[in-house]
C-alpha cells in the first residue's frame, strides 16, 4: 500500500517541499494583503465599503478553487506563478472576511472608551480592535491555510509542481500507492499547519476572550 | 480645573444638537447634565473631551480655548467613564485600570502602586481583582473598575456619562452612595450626564437642566428644587419634588433646641413626674442618665394610668434618634415608622441636642412645594 511512498520517498519530499513553498508564499502574502484590506476598510467613516466588501468576500469563498487556477491560467499561463497567484487569490477570501467581520464586531463602547481615554487611531487598533477580534481573523487565516493546501494540489494541473504532481499521475495511471503517497502527506501537511496555527493562536488570544465565551 | 462652555454650539448639518450653551463646572463639585433624551446633554459631555468637535461657541479650560488643546493630551488628562463602561475584554483588571497611566508612559511600579490605592478606593481588594478578566467580575464591580480606570491618572476632571445606567436599581443606589463617599475624598471636577432626576438630586451640587439643545436652568441643586425655572423644570422634578428636597435639608437647619427632660433623679416617682408634665402642659418627656445620655421617653398618659407606685424608669419606652447631619427624608420616615411626632436630635456620643417635630418637617415641605404661602 505504502510501498510507492517509500520506494520514491526523494521524489515525495521534493514534492512536499514544492507544496509548501506554493502554500507559504501564496498564504503569508494572502495574510498581508487580506489583513491590510480588512484594516482599511474597517477604519470610521469607512463602514459601507467594509459592509460591501463583507458581501463581495462572502459571496467569493462559493467560487470553487479549480475555476480560481483555472481563469488565472486564462491569462497567466503555466508555472509556478500562476499558481501562486490563484492560490493567493483564494485565500485571500477567507482572512479578509473573517478579519472584517471580526474588526466590524468590535463593540463601539470599546473604541469609544479607548478614545475617549486619549488612545491614538493606530492604538486604538492595534491594543483594543485586533487583540479584540483576534480569534476571528485567527480562524480566517486558520482555514485559509487548510483551503490553500488543500487547493495546492489542484495547482500541480498548471505546472506548479506540488504533491498534486503525485496525486495526478497516479490518477492517470490508476496507480491507488500513488494515489496515496501524493493525498497522506497533503492530508498530514493541512493537519499540522492547523495544528501549529491553533497553537499560534492560544498564545496571541488573551484568556480574557476565552472565558467570555463561556 | 474649572470649565467654561462660551455660547457652544454644536450643529449637525441644519439640525442644532447644542444652542449657543453657557455655561461654568465648578471647579471640585459634581455638577449634572440631565434632560429628556435628544436634548444634547451627552453630545456637550462629548465635545468637553472633543470626542464630538463643536461647531461654534467655545470650550475654555482655565481660559485656554480648546481649540489650542491637543485633543489626545486633553484626553488623557480627563477621566471618562461611560454607560457600557467599555472595560477591555482582553485586558485584566490590573491592566484596564493601567491604560491611561501607560499612554503616559508612567514607570511601571508607580503603575503598580496607583492600580492597589485605586482599587482599595473602589473598595474591591487589590489581591483578588488584580489578574481577574472582566467577564469574570459582576456587572457592580465592573462599573467599580470603569470608575477606576476613570481616576487612574489621577485627573482634574471626570466625565461621566450615565455610568450607573445599566445597574439594577438596588446595586445603582449602592454605587451613588459609595460614590458619593469617593468623591468626598477626592473632590475632583465631575461632570455627569443623567436621565434619572433622583440620581441628579441625590448626587448634583449643581444641576444643568438642558432641553432641545439649549440650557433651561442651572443652579445649586436646592434651588433648582425650590425654585424651578418654569414648568418643564417643575415636570422634570416631578409631583414628588418636595419630598425629593427633604433628601438635601439636613436636621441641623431646621430642629429645635429646647425640649423637656424629667430631673434625672433617681427613683423619681410617677405622681411627682406627672405632676412636673402637667404643670408643663406637656404630654411626654425625654429621660436621659446622669451624664446626659439620652434613654428613652415616658408618655403622661402611661403616668397617669399608674397605680401600682412604680417608678418612672419602669415606665420609659425606648426612642429612636436621629444625628444633626441626618436629611429630614430620614427623620420623617422615623416618624412614620415610629408613629411620633418629636424624635431626638442627638450627637454621635448620644447626648441630646434638640428635638425635630413633625409640623417643622411638615413647613418646610409646604416651602418647598412653594403652597406654603399661597
Amino acid at each position: 500500500m505504502f510501498s510507492y511512498l517509500f520506494d520514491n520517498l526523494g521524489y515525495v519530499l521534493e514534492k512536499l517541499r514544492e507544496h509548501v513553498l506554493l502554500f507559504v508564499v501564496s498564504w503569508a502574502i494572502a495574510l498581508v494583503v487580506g489583513l491590510t484590506i480588512a484594516i482599511i476598510s474597517t477604519r470610521p467613516g469607512k463602514e459601507r465599503l467594509g459592509r460591501v466588501l463583507l458581501s463581495v468576500t462572502g459571496a467569493a469563498q462559493a467560487v470553487p478553487s479549480i475555476a480560481v487556477i483555472a481563469i488565472v491560467f486564462i491569462f497567466m499561463g503555466i508555472g509556478p506563478a500562476p499558481a501562486v497567484f490563484a492560490l493567493f487569490i483564494y485565500s485571500l477570501v477567507p482572512i479578509t472576511f473573517n478579519a472584517a467581520s471580526g474588526l466590524m464586531s468590535v463593540e463601539p463602547a470599546l473604541k469609544q472608551a479607548a478614545r475617549g481615554m486619549g488612545m491614538t487611531n493606530a492604538q486604538i487598533l492595534f491594543r483594543i480592535e485586533i487583540p479584540v477580534s483576534i480569534r476571528a481573523i485567527a480562524s480566517g487565516a486558520r482555514s485559509a491555510a487548510t483551503i490553500t493546501i488543500g487547493a495546492a494540489t489542484i495547482a500541480s494541473a498548471i505546472g506548479a509542481g506540488g504533491l498534486g504532481e503525485i496525486i495526478f499521475i497516479g490518477l492517470r495511471l490508476i496507480k491507488p500507492e500513488m494515489i496515496l503517497a501524493g493525498a497522506i502527506p497533503t492530508a498530514a501537511l493541512a493537519i499540522a499547519v492547523d495544528g501549529v496555527l491553533a497553537g499560534v493562536e492560544k498564545l496571541v488570544a488573551s484568556p480574557g476572550l476565552a472565558t467570555e465565551e463561556l | 480645573m474649572a470649565i467654561e462652555c462660551i455660547d457652544l454650539t454644536k450643529h449637525y448639518g441644519d439640525v442644532v444638537a447644542v444652542d449657543k450653551l453657557n455655561l461654568r463646572f465648578e471647579e471640585h463639585k459634581l455638577s449634572i447634565l440631565i434632560g429628556p433624551s435628544g436634548c444634547g446633554k451627552t453630545t456637550v459631555l462629548k465635545m468637553l473631551n472633543a470626542l464630538i468637535p463643536h461647531t461654534g461657541g467655545d470650550i475654555q479650560y482655565d481660559g485656554v480655548s480648546i481649540s489650542d488643546i491637543d485633543p489626545i493630551d486633553l484626553r488623557r488628562r480627563i477621566g471618562y467613564v461611560i454607560q457600557e463602561i467599555g472595560l477591555f475584554p482582553h485586558m485584566t483588571v490590573y491592566e484596564n485600570i493601567a491604560t491611561v497611566p501607560r499612554l503616559l508612559k508612567w514607570p511601571e511600579d508607580k503603575i503598580r502602586k496607583r492600580v492597589d490605592e485605586l482599587l482599595d478606593l473602589v473598595n474591591l481588594d487589590p489581591g483578588a481583582f488584580k489578574t481577574k478578566f472582566p467577564s469574570q467580575v459582576s456587572g457592580g464591580q465592573r462599573q467599580r473598575i470603569g470608575v477606576a480606570r476613570g481616576l487612574a491618572a489621577d485627573p482634574k476632571i471626570l466625565l461621566m456619562d450615565e455610568p450607573f445606567g445599566a445597574i439594577d436599581p438596588i446595586n445603582r443606589e449602592k454605587l451613588q452612595d459609595s460614590f458619593l463617599e469617593i468623591q468626598r475624598h477626592i473632590q475632583k471636577t465631575i461632570i455627569f450626564v443623567t436621565h434619572d432626576i433622583r440620581e441628579a438630586v441625590k448626587l448634583g451640587e449643581k444641576i444643568a437642566i438642558l432641553r432641545m439643545g439649549k440650557l433651561i436652568q442651572y443652579d445649586d441643586t436646592i434651588k433648582v428644587i425650590n425654585q424651578p425655572e418654569n414648568e418643564f423644570v417643575e415636570n422634570l422634578l416631578g409631583s414628588d419634588r418636595a419630598l425629593k428636597g427633604l433628601e438635601l435639608v439636613r436636621v441641623h437647619e431646621i430642629y429645635d433646641q429646647k425640649f423637656f427632660f424629667l430631673p434625672t433623679e433617681e427613683q423619681l416617682s410617677t405622681r411627682k413626674a406627672l405632676e412636673m408634665l402637667q404643670s408643663e402642659q406637656r404630654s411626654f418627656a425625654f429621660l436621659r442618665t446622669p451624664k446626659g445620655k439620652l434613654y428613652g421617653y415616658v408618655l403622661a398618659r402611661d403616668l397617669e394610668r399608674d397605680r401600682d407606685g412604680r417608678t418612672v424608669d419602669d415606665l420609659a419606652k425606648s426612642v429612636e434618634t436621629i444625628q444633626l447631619y441626618g436629611t429630614l427624608m430620614e427623620a420623617i420616615t422615623l416618624m412614620v415608622t415610629t408613629g411620633l411626632t418629636s424624635v431626638p436630635v442627638v450627637d454621635d456620643r448620644n447626648s441630646m441636642l434638640g428635638v425635630i417635630r413633625f409640623r417643622d418637617v411638615f413647613e418646610k415641605v409646604e416651602a418647598l412645594a412653594g403652597t406654603g404661602d399661597a
